[in-house]
Order: structure tokens, then C-alpha cells, then sequence
């Protein structure tokens, strides 16, 4: 794809740069690993754009015309950006987040996040993985993307990528029980019997609710 | 704090089994609320595949998690 390898062509200089600093970093798997996500996203946002009219009937709050000129106001600042990247890399770089960069309301983002979850429950789980993706890269502050990113890759099978962003939803909220009961559903599928004893032994630590706790017993169980 | 039903054990992967599948897991209705916990390092770990990265990195990485959403959005047709 050529617009990929323009982008690797930006990108590439800072990989080495990981790379001198982390000597356990290795550039062409990221590469291949940037590759597969980028792919992921394009062919998720071709198809909310597809889905577009389904989306507008489905969730009747989306007003069709205003979450597509949404999208092309993304598509305009980012546009913008590519031209002068230094400013905002760097507001990102010292923790901003790329909606505020990207001036993306929240109500434009709980727009994108049903949009997203719609692509979910309709099964398409891989365009749902790229959109939850894009999401977190947005902002990723919000547990709620990370728990859907790993719920659409363990639909994939993708144990070890849904467990990867699992951990980061525990990460944004350490208190949810279920951050902790998902890893160790990852970490059975995984076979990995230790791993999923201590995630629900930390899930235990903050389960405070029955539907919680019932499932913290029912995980124990299954792996005793 | 969000208390989704989580996603149960698929009964299969493949693209033709998985539209089998008679409940799909669900997400919250509500996006929530954004964290107050540090979250500036995720988005590289995201894209490294790690979940620990080198603080040395963090600035590099996110940079390169912002090309890529500004990349995927400029070129998203």
C-alpha cells in the first residue's frame, strides 16, 4: 500500500530512535504490528461509512448528516496537522490527548463510541478491534474503549492482544472488577492457570457487586 | 465503574462460526467517564504490543501513535 509506506517513511525515523533506547525493541515487528493496525482502522472507518444509513436508523440520536461532517472535519484538521506536525506532536507528546488536538468534542466521541459499539454487536468484530482502536488512540483515558477493544479481539480469538488491552482498561480503572475478570478469562483461554488466579484475586480485591462477585466464584471454579 | 456483561467464551473464530453466535457480549451503554489515572504511555503501548514501555520512549511513541491516527484520517477514503 503506498500511503502506508509514506507514512512508514515518517514514522520509521522515530522507531530507531525506540529502538537505541529499548534494546529489546525490534523494529520490523512493529512495523508488521503498525502495519496490521493501520489496516484494521482504515478498513473499519470504510465501513462506518458504509454502515452509515444502518447506523442513522439503528441509533436514532446519530444525526446522519452531523456525525459525516464530523468525520470530514477529523479528516480536515488532521489534514491541517500533517502539514505542521511539530506543535501538536508535542502537545501530545507531554500528555495531550489527540481529541483536544483534534478539537473532537465529547459528544462527538460518545457519537463514535456507539457507532463503534453498534459495529460490535453486529458482529463485525475486527472492524469493531480498529474502531475501539482508534478510539483509544483518540483518547485513551476512557476504560470503556480499552474493554471494548479486548472484547472485540477475544471474539477474534486474539487472546493475547485482548488480554494487552484489558490491562490497559485496568490501568484507567483499577477499581472495575471486570478489568480483572476479563484478563482471566484471557489468561484461561491462554492456559495460563497462574495468571488468571492472580487477575481474579485482584478482581476479587474490588468486586463489590453480586454480578461481579457471582462471576469471580464462577472463574474459580472452573479452573480449580 | 462500569459493569458490562463481558464477552463469554466464544464457541468458535472463524468468520462463518462466529456469525453463529446467539448472544454477543456486551459493552457499556455509556461511554463513562474519562480517567483521572495516568494514560499518556498507553497509546504507544497499544501500538508495541507491550505493556510496559521504556519511559525513555513514551515522547517518541506517542508521537508515532498520533501520525498514525492522523494518517488513517487524512487518507480515510
Amino acid at each position: 500500500m503506498e500511503q502506508l509506506e509514506e507514512w512508514y517513511e515518517e514514522v520509521e525515523e522515530s522507531l530507531n530512535e525506540i529502538s537505541q533506547a529499548d534494546p529489546l525493541f525490534d523494529v520490523d515487528t512493529t512495523k508488521k504490528r503498525l502495519s496490521a493496525i493501520f489496516q484494521k482502522v482504515h478498513k473499519a472507518i470504510a465501513l462506518v461509512f458504509q454502515m452509515l444509513p444502518e447506523i442513522t436508523e439503528v441509533l436514532p440520536h446519530t444525526d446522519q448528516k452531523a456525525f459525516t461532517q464530523a468525520l470530514e472535519d477529523m479528516a480536515g484538521i488532521a489534514s491541517v496537522l500533517t502539514k505542521n506536525m511539530a506543535p501538536a506532536f508535542e502537545c501530545i507528546a507531554e500528555g495531550g490527548s489527540l481529541q483536544n488536538v483534534l478539537e473532537i468534542t465529547e459528544q462527538t466521541l460518545e457519537t463514535l463510541y456507539q457507532v463503534a459499539r453498534h459495529v460490535y454487536e453486529q458482529q463485525h468484530y475486527e472492524e469493531a478491534s480498529g474502531l475501539f482502536c482508534l478510539l483509544s488512540l483518540l483518547n485513551p483515558a476512557y476504560t470503556s474503549f480499552w474493554l471494548g477493544l479486548g472484547n472485540a479481539e477475544y471474539c477474534l480469538g486474539k487472546y493475547t492482544e485482548a488480554l494487552l488491552a484489558y490491562s490497559f482498561a485496568a490501568q484507567t480503572d483499577n477499581a472495575n472488577p471486570f478489568c480483572h475478570i476479563y484478563c482471566a478469562r484471557c489468561h484461561m483461554a491462554l492456559n495460563n492457570r497462574d495468571g488468571a488466579k492472580i487477575a481474579l484475586s485482584l478482581a476479587e480485591s474490588v468486586a463489590d457487586e453480586p454480578i461481579s462477585k457471582k462471576e469471580i466464584s464462577r472463574l474459580k471454579e472452573e479452573i480449580r | 465503574m462500569t459493569t458490562p456483561i463481558g464477552p463469554q467464551q466464544p464457541s468458535a473464530h472463524s468468520p462463518e462460526e462466529k456469525k453463529t453466535e446467539k448472544s454477543a457480549p456486551s459493552l457499556p451503554e455509556e461511554l463513562g467517564h474519562p480517567s483521572a489515572a495516568p494514560h499518556a504511555h498507553l497509546p504507544l503501548a497499544l501500538l508495541l504490543g507491550k505493556e510496559r514501555i521504556p519511559p525513555e520512549a513514551q515522547k517518541l511513541g506517542t508521537q508515532i501513535a498520533a501520525q498514525l491516527v492522523v494518517f488513517v484520517l487524512t487518507h480515510k477514503k
